[in-house]
């Protein structure tokens, strides 16, 4: 007769945490995000007077965004399965929704600069806070951080600019945009003989890496 | 012994493909999902998590601007271009992924670790690994690791059998983490040996083979065990001189020895039905090989012969040997038993003839819960030999309390079980009742104060 001892739980946290990765206490990190994520609902929300969700549909607008906000702002520890339905899938997603939901909820404001400013920067200070606190505890580097305030900060200036808009602005922006796009998939576009080239160079094959 | 010998050098599988499994069952770091995937995984690149999180924020920031017009929320949609295209992984996406495993050992006893190494090859430059285990059936995950080459496995086995390890899809995430692909590999089959029950006893019957062998028989012999003294008979040698009774007798006497004989034995598994007893969980079918081979490592430690023939399915049998070897060879011949279940129809296999050498012990294990088994043990008695039924009972049927119905089927259960036990004994045919988790040798020493005789043929 076989003697099985129960099988102890599956401990996959063995893994390698990337160089340079946040470690604080879970707790901790929770709390900040939802602190984050809070704030930026409250923000997305906007003051009374500002045309935003809280002049449209009162102040239990900015209740609920903060709750819902609260809710949503840590990551699932259970990643969605194909399996499940869609509102299991919805909140498996939770914290997309509450990025472009912050996103909808400012552009129903008519927001002063310091307003947009602290929706902007809270935005981007919560996507940069779930790379960092997520179950995968992704290494966010410190110049990609920067890189992505300064370009929110740098777009608001001129978009708060006297600048006289007429007809021709909207199509004006929408190919600045579509350009933007293709520059971001260009980005994104896989390399073949890049790749090739930089696997012989990591197999130690300069030649190869410089034939590629 | 308690481990199987391990031919030759870990098996290793391949495969390259990929996809997560539906039915995850999510653990930290990877997901379980129950039952083997049955469509392959999507063979290119897909967007992670963060990519359509960053992506999602960042147009519906852009559209939210077209729209009201409000060209700061542009402000928004930037910083998520911006980690998009600052994480994008470029030329070092690799081109090619595959994955292969080795799992050591792949022959082991119930509940002995396996380890299994999954390893990720590619070119380029990768990310993290994300996991999805799809382990076979009766494989218990105890541990999971992932490294930055792999994943580390241990899983066990609790029952005997041919199980499949199971499938692991990893998904290899870029060096950014914006993309994934899947990778797929089948772990494999291993072969689990059962823990054979502890039994030492090995009974034989009235009549053995002429082959020297360490049973001790009721004839005169060559062996080492004193049955009594005769008279001397000229040429014996004198070292045999029984000196007391000589002296006693004023006559030469010399001790006689009994013969010491090797027996026959064959092991007949009832594999008709496999029962799971709802108290305990315990399996027939475990615990029936369980026992078997318990006896067979006895009889085989008195270097007896002893053979193996199991009934249900496909008929399978091992003509009698003997050797460490045999157990293995034994054990290996009914380990896909269990896949028999589609092939167990209503008729009852005939046994052939070299499976039952003449005058051979044969030890049936049955749960008795089956019909059918007595018109097998008929078979083995029309062929004359000493027969034993070793029940290994298992399957009881749980009863409510409080409730008549139960009670009454019960009952009758327990009465067709008497019933069958009654038939066989009626037949001459001893009933040893071996509960499962405590030594055979409780349920074969009654065997030991009886003789065990076969039929006239």
């Amino acid at each position: 007769m076989t003697s099985t001892t129960p099988a102890p739980p599956v401990d996959a946290t063995e893994a390698t945490p990337p160089p340079g990765a946040v470690r604080w206490s879970p707790r901790l990190e929770r709390a900040v995000l939802r602190g984050t994520g809070a704030a930026l609902a409250l923000a997305a929300v906007g003051l009374p007077g500002s045309g935003g969700a809280t002049d449209r549909f009162g102040p239990a607008a900015a209740v609920v965004a903060t709750g819902l906000a609260l809710w949503a702002a840590p990551p699932p520890d259970d990643p969605p399965s194909r399996t499940a339905t869609w509102p299991a899938r919805l909140a498996a997603s939770r914290t997309t929704l509450l990025g472009a939901g912050s996103v909808v909820l400012a552009a129903l404001c008519e927001p002063r600069v310091w307003q947009a400013l602290a929706v902007t920067v809270l935005l981007t200070a919560y996507l940069l806070l779930l790379d960092a606190f997520g179950p995968w505890r992704r290494t966010v580097r410190p110049a990609a951080a920067r890189a992505a305030v300064a370009a929110s900060l740098l777009v608001l200036p001129v978009a708060f600019a006297p600048t006289g808009a007429g007809e021709w602005s909207r199509p004006i922006a929408l190919l600045g945009v579509a350009a933007a796009a293709w520059g971001v998939g260009l980005g994104l576009r896989p390399s073949a003989s890049g790749a090739a080239a930089s696997g012989a160079a990591e197999d130690g094959n300069p030649e190869a890496a410089a034939r590629g | 012994m308690n481990r199987a010998p391990h031919h030759g050098e870990p098996a290793t599988r391949s495969a390259a493909g990929a996809g997560p499994v539906a039915g995850a069952r999510p653990v930290v770091g990877a997901r379980l999902v129950d039952g083997l995937p049955s469509s392959p995984p999507p063979p290119h690149w897909r967007a992670g998590e963060q990519t359509l999180r960053l992506l999602t924020v960042a147009v519906a920031a852009a559209v939210a601007a077209l729209l009201t017009g409000h060209a700061w929320l542009l402000a928004l949609a930037a910083g998520p271009a911006v980690l998009l295209a600052l994480a994008a992984p470029g030329r070092t996406r690799p081109t090619e992924l595959s994955a292969d495993s080795t799992a050591e050992p792949r022959r082991c006893f119930e509940g002995e670790p396996v380890t299994v190494h999954v390893t990720v090859r590619h070119d380029g430059r990768t990310g993290r690994l994300d996991p999805t285990l799809a382990l076979g059936p009766g494989i218990t995950l105890d541990a999971l690791s992932v490294t930055a080459t792999g994943v580390d496995l241990v899983v066990h086995a609790d029952s005997w059998g041919r199980w499949q390890l199971g499938v692991i899809d990893v998904d290899v995430h870029d060096a950014g983490g914006l993309t994934r692909r899947t990778v797929r590999t089948d772990l494999g089959t291993v072969d689990v040996f059962p823990v054979p029950s502890a039994a030492r006893l090995a009974p034989i019957p009235v009549r053995l083979p002429e082959r020297i062998g360490e049973h001790t028989t009721a004839h005169e012999g060559t062996g080492t065990e004193v049955i009594g003294v005769r008279p001397h008979v000229p040429g014996e040698r004198q070292r045999r001189i029984h000196w007391p009774s000589t002296t006693r007798r004023d006559a030469v006497q010399i001790n006689q020895f009994t013969a010491e004989r090797a027996a026959d034995a064959v092991v007949l598994l009832d594999t008709l039905a496999d029962f799971r007893d709802a108290t305990t969980g315990l399996r027939s079918l475990d615990e029936t090989l369980r026992a078997a081979t318990g006896l067979t490592r006895s009889y085989l430690r008195r270097h007896d012969r002893i053979g193996l023939v199991a009934v249900g399915g496909t008929l399978r049998w091992l003509s009698a040997g003997s050797g460490d070897r045999q157990f293995y060879r034994m054990v290996e011949s009914v380990l896909e038993v269990r896949q028999d279940r589609p092939r167990r129809g209503a008729a009852v296999p005939r046994i052939p003839l070299p499976v039952l050498p003449g005058h051979a012990l044969v030890y049936a294990f049955t749960p008795l819960a089956d019909q059918r088994i007595l018109d097998v043990l008929g078979q083995v008695r029309e062929r004359g030999n000493p027969l034993v039924v070793v029940e290994v009972p298992a399957g009881e049927p749980a009863a409510r309390p409080d409730d008549e119905t139960d009670a009454l089927a019960l009952r009758l259960w327990h009465a067709e079980r008497e019933a069958m036990r009654s038939t066989l004994r009626g037949r001459g045919i001893p009933v040893a009742r071996h509960t499962p988790g405590e030594p055979l040798d409780l349920a074969l020493a009654p065997l030991l104060r009886r003789t065990i005789t076969g039929a006239t043929r």
